[in-house]
């Protein structure tokens, strides 16, 4: 350390590292130009954040991979938080004339093109190798289907936040999580009959939709997955679904009317 | 230990420069550092805050009587779950008011938390500070924290090139 003046001097390496993990990740790497003492700080820093814009998707797939893989993962406390939010679409062929790149008009958007597989990777390091207390993963136009069983698998998750994600049957039970205390499921598709959790405390639904919601058949049971969430205390979704249903399935003894929100 | 109010446990805090602070333990212990010397029994008399002067040190007080949790809420689950949204509203409002301080006393009060470990002042005066570089030329940034380059310039080149990939 030197003593010339640096505000930051008399400051622990670790506390900054903790400030550095309120900047975006580019900008976290690039301190390592600042001097000697912040060159290797950002492989250390307790918070992932990285957005890709789908213009410049090659340069962000390549940032990730070395932000990621370059980290100190051994010596390094453990992830709090890591951030991902990506709108990185891969095409995939047309089922009509199986080119990449064809007007056929023959499938819809979404089902001609998948979010990069190199997101599972990364979340899959960040849970396992970087162990990550908070996961928040945002999508776009495209939505994500992970591709594993069990995606959000760690002992050390207490917070998950999805956007527009596709999750599917066991891909709902988040008993693999058993420290997940707050689960936010925004724009999400969500196809099964349960959504289960030993140790979740609070749970946001938000304009989420499941196969149910399209079914002409049953107009009135516009969302009826069962929820197994024995600690929930608190519980918002959007007004769309049917209150009664939810008070009804009573997933916890800690649930009141008041404890629910709608919005 | 001083007890004024029936069920209100006051702790003396006393900074380096000499002045005595006594506050409601709840509020002291919204200091991790300063909790765990009260639970392990280390905290008959007055807590010595070193490093700490009495002006920040009361600032900091100032922050935790604020942030305390309010009565009725169960330590127990602490989970970040408690606090409904208007009051999590006016919270925010006040530590924006809080931290309109000058550059030398955020960071008295970023190392302040950091010793007494206090996240929310931790994140707060971290938050402000990313605000105020971010956007900034690496020029820019340095004459902020006063740090003097001390690379010699092939270092900066082969720094450069070593993380090229976040640079593009």
């Amino acid at each position: 350390m030197s003593s010339r003046g640096d505000m930051f001097d008399p400051l622990p390496d670790d506390v900054l590292c903790h400030v550095l993990s309120f900047l975006p990740s580019r900008e976290a790497v690039q301190t390592c130009r600042l001097a000697r003492r912040w060159r290797h700080l950002w492989r250390s820093a307790p918070a992932i954040r990285v957005r890709g814009e789908r213009k410049k998707k090659k340069k962000f797939l390549r940032f990730v991979d070395n932000l990621l893989f370059c980290r100190d993962v051994r010596s390094a406390p453990p992830l709090l938080s890591f951030e991902i939010d990506a709108d990185v679409d891969v095409r995939i062929a047309c089922s009509y004339c199986k080119q990449h790149d064809c007007d056929c008009d023959f499938d819809d958007y979404a089902d001609r093109s998948k979010v990069n597989p190199r997101v599972d990777e990364w979340v899959t390091h960040a849970l396992r190798q970087c162990r990550a207390r908070s996961l928040r993963a945002c999508f776009h136009e495209t939505r994500w289907k992970p591709r594993r069983a069990r995606p959000f698998a760690s002992p050390h998750l207490t917070r998950i936040h999805l956007d527009a994600v596709y999750l599917k049957d066991r891909q709902l039970n988040f008993s693999c999580c058993p420290s997940l205390l707050r689960l936010d499921l925004v724009l999400c598709s969500l196809y099964g009959d349960a959504l289960a959790s030993p140790s979740l405390e609070r749970l946001a639904i938000v304009d989420c939709h499941t196969d149910i919601d399209e079914d002409p058949e049953a107009p009135d049971e516009r969302f009826h997955m069962s929820l197994s969430t024995p600690r929930l205390r608190f519980l918002e979704i959007s007004d769309n679904y049917d209150k009664e249903q939810f008070l009804e399935m009573a997933p916890s003894p800690w649930l009141t009317e008041e404890s629910i929100s709608y919005y | 230990m001083a007890t004024r109010e029936a069920g209100k446990k006051m702790i003396m805090l006393k900074s380096p420069d000499g002045m005595e602070f006594e506050v409601e333990e709840a509020v002291a212990m919204e200091s991790q550092t300063i909790r765990k010397m009260i639970e392990d029994d280390c905290a008959d008399t007055a807590i010595l805050i070193p490093n700490i002067n009495s002006k920040i040190l009361s600032r900091v007080i100032e922050y935790c009587n604020k942030h305390v949790p309010t009565t009725g809420a169960t330590g127990a689950a602490a989970s970040d779950t408690v606090a409904p949204a208007a009051l999590a509203e006016d919270l925010k409002i006040w530590d924006a008011e809080f931290i309109k301080v000058n550059r030398a006393t955020r960071f008295d009060l970023i190392q302040a938390a950091s010793y007494l470990n206090i996240k929310g002042l931790l994140d707060l005066t971290s938050q402000t500070t990313i605000d105020t570089i971010s956007d900034n030329s690496l020029e820019e940034i340095r004459s902020f924290l006063s740090t003097k380059n001390d690379y010699l310039p092939e270092e900066e080149q082969t720094i450069r090139r070593e993380n090229q990939w976040a640079f593009q």
